[in-house]
């Protein structure tokens, strides 16, 4: 039975249209790294101060070599956009950003890596048939195996943050959101907030309220977007989850990368979506 | 060298595979290749995950928003039996020559939370990451500074506010450095 559900896994194909959109906002989340790692350098290069290399320190690139190293992630993240090239560009754009945030464990974030994992697998799939400049687009059929991996991923994202604050007495009983709320008060305020509803929010009860919520809504999210009956809540209740964290904390692109890798569940609706209102009409080819 | 024979020939039906079909080729793994990646992928993935909290910044873990701690970092110098505060993290200081120099903190730390000094700073992915860190950059900054002859030591004393509660103080040292 194990045996039979692997192969299945292994052999499987499907509608994959949409994967070239979800190949697109990678490449941009890529291209919009690759800005600011070039805005960081004009500023100063890291390795001339104070870095922490989780490499051997030779293996650190020269100012000049990491200069063409950060030219040439803006160059393969636009060659991702574009559809040229795009799966061995997204490939190189995965390696090249992992030994890169190797070099430098101060600059590491989680939203960064998360980026480089699912560009790693996206680029093993059938993503660059679509949502490409030039050429006629190939059937839109291809194996899935690539795709259950990178919704494999986005459950992993989910289950370890969800389950780290779930394992964490501060986290469950909402000390952290608690103090959140009054670190930022401020600047809430200053942006608009009611001190009401902000006064209300700080209440203990409230903020042990939400941590549960926040901590079900991530467990949920991993489990839910799985599942048939529950994809649409799923897609909802994350939308709604990082619509607020998007404008309640600065996560670089972890929303929007997080927003884009639901497409990959929803690629049967996103094709025959595509089929209905883009050029390439008509049912996938088998 | 044998003699070339027509099974060494490039049969015309199956023209030499260009570059781009030959990387295609790389990246659409065949079946046996698909299962070995997947399951080196889930077990590097899940271990990484297992792992993070030995890890004082949680790197790879995936621990969104792990805390909401603050600190606040003071600088200090040892010198001889004395230990001086280094105020904003500039200090000044004799080289051998006895010429008075300059030294700053901000030479060589430019990272956003260790960066600023005797203010209290939101402490980005927890406490122990910063003070982890804060206690490579002591290190850093004690091998950066050649002409300093007269500090032996760094310290940072850093009050920890862990989660609002608090303030603890944590006293960190950089390397001793041999000075005259």
């Amino acid at each position: 039975m194990i045996g039979a559900a692997l192969r299945h896994w292994r052999d499987e194909v499907g509608d994959v249209t949409a994967l070239g959109a979800v190949r697109v906002a990678l490449g941009l989340m890529l291209l919009h790294g690759a800005v600011r790692a070039a805005r960081e350098l004009s500023a100063g290069y890291f390795g001339d101060v104070f870095h922490w290399s989780m490499l051997p320190e030779a293996l650190v690139p020269s100012r000049a070599v990491y200069t063409v190293l950060v030219a040439a992630l803006g160059l393969l993240a636009v060659l991702v956009v574009a559809g040229l090239r795009s799966r061995e560009a997204m490939l190189a754009s995965a390696l090249l950003g992992t030994y890169l945030l190797s070099c430098d464990r101060l600059q590491f974030h989680h939203n960064r890596w998360a980026l480089l994992c699912m560009a790693l697998l996206v680029s093993l799939s059938p993503c660059d048939r679509t949502f490409r400049i030039g050429g006629a687009s190939a059937p839109a059929v291809g194996p899935l195996w690539p795709v259950r991996l990178a919704q494999l991923q986005v459950s992993i994202v989910y289950l370890a943050s969800g389950g780290s604050k779930l394992f964490d007495a501060d986290w469950r009983g909402g000390q952290v959101l608690l103090e959140r709320f009054h670190l930022y008060a401020s600047q809430a305020i200053d942006a608009g907030v009611p001190a009401g509803i902000l006064a209300w929010l700080s209440h203990p009860d409230v903020t042990g309220a939400l941590a549960k919520l926040a901590i079900g809504t991530e467990l949920l999210l991993a489990l839910g977007l799985w599942l048939r009956r529950t994809r649409w809540i799923a897609l909802a209740l994350g939308m709604i989850f990082h619509g607020i964290i998007e404008v309640t904390a600065r996560v670089e692109g972890f929303s929007w990368l997080m927003l884009a890798s639901y497409g990959l569940f929803f690629l049967p609706e996103l094709g025959a979506l595509r089929a209905r209102f883009g050029r390439h009409g008509g049912p996938p080819v088998k | 060298m044998p003699p070339r024979t027509d099974a060494n020939r490039p049969c015309p039906l199956r023209p030499a595979l260009r570059y781009r079909d030959r990387v295609a080729r790389v990246l659409d793994l065949g079946p046996r290749a698909r299962l070995v990646f997947a399951a080196c992928w889930i077990v590097a993935q899940v271990a990484l995950v297992l792992t993070a909290a030995g890890r004082p910044d949680g790197a790879f873990g995936f621990r969104m928003f792990p805390e909401a701690s603050t600190i606040e970092i003071h600088l200090q110098r040892r010198v001889g039996d004395r230990v001086v505060p280094a105020p904003r993290g500039e200090w000044s200081a004799r080289d051998t020559a006895g010429q008075l120099r300059h030294f700053s903190w901000h030479d060589r730390v430019r990272d956003p939370v260790l960066s600023v000094l005797d203010e209290r700073r939101f402490a980005s992915y927890g406490a122990d990451a910063q003070l982890d860190r804060l206690k490579r950059a002591l290190d850093d900054v004690s091998d950066h500074v050649p002409d300093d002859a007269e500090t032996a030591q760094l310290q940072a004393d850093v009050l920890v506010w862990r989660n609002g509660r608090g303030p603890e103080t944590i006293a960190l040292l950089g390397h001793p450095r041999s000075v005259p």
